[in-house]
């Protein structure tokens, strides 16, 4: 779509007529020679200044035009246009009124302090037509509260897994999920920082990767399958998590579990731990992407991934809802039990009768954890509208058969010992609209960590406050 | 039907706010939801079928499409909601139109009073009964539709289905 912009609106009206007014002025400065020199207060001058002063307020009223939404006065598009090249041609107009005459008092001040306004216009011009398509491109089609729930699901999800693993793992999750800060103040959101956490670790990080070291080893010297696959599922997700925080426009560090115990992603086909039961197939399908040549986003092999349809025999069997872009290949798909499991209930994740913080009912809301189940709890949409309530046939997938997964599709091939089923990664022809949705960006990326520039303006201006106000004085 | 280039909109919702000052506090457009194609937005809002769906079991026979093509709602509406099932598109919704007026000058001088286009609950003593509402093209404006009109950048822009489908096959080609 060419749809006429701001700037060329009208086929550049008013930068026209803002160069003939000050080609006008200019070339009015230059024949006038008035006695004693150019001035403020000859007749070019107070002509000049008068020109300048209804420059400002037709500025000015922009911002009571655009609010004005049942005004026929022009439309707002025009009016921006004007604003943005009058606002410019401001700046030779007054410069030609005050005839260069710079010095150390509130005139000069009150025409410094313009240049700043125009310069901040002149930024948000920049900003008009920068920061559009990033925005696109950062949010995928989806909108910011769509991406706090998927934050929210990859830790519900966490949870699930962390369940069947042990207590103490349990413990790990919900501290960090409880560490997992969004938003911020003021300050923080022009720094463009995440958050730190309100609780500060009791361990330092760097206990916390011994123990994670140790822990991978002690892992890989146990025997094959079970709870290790769950634990590389908690791993993922968390480890999925700051990336959303992030495109949400907010904060979060992967904060790692301090003071817990070791949680690693175990080797590929690690041996399973004595009383959990082995992994259903569907749990330890394991995707290898590869990165295609062609692949529009910007991080090779991140897939991007949302919906998986199983279109087994050329038939679609069934869907189900998976991460939106999966850490670093290879990673482990979410089962297809966990997520019918939650359709159900998403209380079901954890037994509403205890708490495993403060081992008190979860009813009585008497913590974080006990509110957050809670509120998990509510009845909410229903859960059909992005989880499928019918089974999904994995038991009839089979080596050769195709899955369709976004930009990509993904062939069931033939297991190398370690995994029930290997899915292959090719990438198709994308849709129209879908290769935006590849571009999976950070709001950092997007420019909006960038907030030198505000506090350089911050400074400028206090200086001038500090230091012109009072030589204005004198 | 209402498109958004997402190439220009810098997300400031005027066209929501524009669109709720024209029809007594209640926007009948949802900017962030609809799908994207090829940076094109097609945002919750009327498409004006070629078959309405909403049409059929309307009670009072309420709906009714201009001349110009335009569907619209008239003050027969009872609030039955058949419309807003109806719908395929979901853009139908059931809301409480006011005559308030939000002041301008209040709200950009003082900052009393709410912002002018933002959603209105009624009066004390009017009625609080729901209507189905949805986008007229704003056919009673003069000015022609106010989303468009109050777009700063030039990002909303009303297109015809025909011309849509040229574009977007235009697009899938380039």
């Amino acid at each position: 779509m060419h749809a006429s912009s701001f700037l060329t609106h009208g086929e550049f009206r008013y930068l026209k007529v803002a160069l003939g007014l000050v080609a006008a002025a200019i070339l009015a400065y230059a024949v006038h020679d008035p006695m004693g020199g150019p001035a403020g207060d000859t007749w070019l001058g107070y002509t000049l200044g008068g020109l300048g002063a209804a420059l400002i307020l037709s500025l000015l009223w922009y911002g009571v035009r655009k609010r004005r939404f049942r005004s026929n006065t022009g439309t707002v598009r025009g009016w921006l246009s004007a604003h943005v090249y009058f606002g410019a041609a401001l700046v030779v107009i007054t410069t030609l009124h005050c005839a260069f005459q710079f010095g150390w008092n509130v005139h000069t001040i009150a025409y410094t302090l313009m240049l700043l306004v125009v310069t901040s216009g002149i930024y948000g011009v920049y900003a008009y037509r920068r920061y559009p398509d990033l925005m696109t491109e950062n949010r995928t089609g989806i909108g910011p509260q769509a991406m706090l729930d998927e934050v929210a699901s990859i830790e519900q999800q966490a949870v699930e897994l962390a369940d069947r693993i042990d207590d103490a793992t349990h413990q790990v999750v919900l501290r960090s999920i409880r560490n997992n800060r969004i938003g911020g103040g003021v300050l923080t959101q022009l720094r463009g920082e995440r958050p730190r956490s309100k609780r500060k670790s009791s361990a330092p990080r760097s206990s916390w990767r011994k123990e994670r070291d140790a822990g991978r080893g002690s892992r890989e010297d146990q025997g094959a399958g079970g709870g290790s696959h769950h634990a590389r599922g908690v791993h993922d997700a968390l480890r999925r998590r700051p990336a959303r925080r992030g495109r949400a426009g907010t904060a979060g560090a992967a904060h790692p579990p301090a003071d817990g115990p070791a949680l690693a992603p175990p080797r590929a086909g690690a041996p399973a731990q004595p009383g959990h039961p082995a992994p259903r197939p569907a749990a330890d399908l394991a995707l290898r992407a590869r990165p295609a040549g062609r692949r529009p986003a910007r991080r090779p092999g991140r897939p991007h991934l949302r919906r998986v349809h199983v279109l087994v025999g050329g038939r679609c069997r069934s869907s189900f809802a998976t991460s939106r872009a999966s850490p670093s290949p290879p990673s482990a798909i979410p089962t297809t039990r966990s997520r019918r499991t939650r359709s159900r209930s998403a209380a079901a994740a954890m037994p509403t009768s205890s708490c495993r913080t403060c081992t008190s009912p979860c009813t009585t809301r008497c913590c974080v954890t006990c509110r957050r189940v809670a509120s998990r709890s509510r009845p909410g949409p229903p859960a059909a509208s992005r989880w499928t309530a019918a089974p999904v046939a994995t038991g009839n997938l089979r080596a050769g058969d195709t899955l369709g997964v976004g930009l990509s599709t993904l062939r069931l091939q033939r297991a190398d010992g370690t995994h029930d089923l290997v899915l292959d990664v090719e990438e198709t022809q994308a849709q129209p609209g879908q290769a935006a949705e590849a571009g999976a960006t950070s709001l950092q990326e997007a420019g909006l960590g960038r907030r030198r520039w505000a506090w350089a303006a911050l400074v400028v201006v206090i200086l001038l406050l500090g230091v012109g106000v009072p030589l204005g004085r004198m | 039907m209402l498109l958004i280039d997402e190439s220009l909109c810098i997300r400031c919702d005027y066209c929501e706010k524009a669109c709720a000052d024209s029809h007594g506090g209640v926007s009948r457009l949802n900017r962030e939801a609809g799908p994207t194609f090829a940076h094109v937005h097609v945002p919750t809002s009327c498409r004006h079928c070629e078959h309405p769906h909403c049409m059929k079991e309307c009670p009072p026979d309420a709906i009714h499409r201009n001349p110009n093509g335009e569907v619209y709602i008239d003050d027969t509406c009872i609030g039955c909601g058949n419309c807003e099932q109806n719908c395929p598109y979901g853009v139908i919704q059931m809301g409480t139109e006011t005559s308030r007026k939000p002041s301008l000058w209040s709200w950009l001088l003082t900052g009393l009073g709410p912002e002018p286009g933002s959603e209105l609950k009624p009066k004390k003593g009017e009625s609080d009964r729901k209507k189905a509402v949805k986008c007229d093209m704003c056919k009673d404006l003069p000015g022609g539709p106010a989303c468009v009109r109050a777009c700063p950048t030039g990002a909303a822009v009303r297109m015809s289905p025909e011309a849509f489908f040229e574009m977007t096959e235009n697009a899938g080609r380039d």
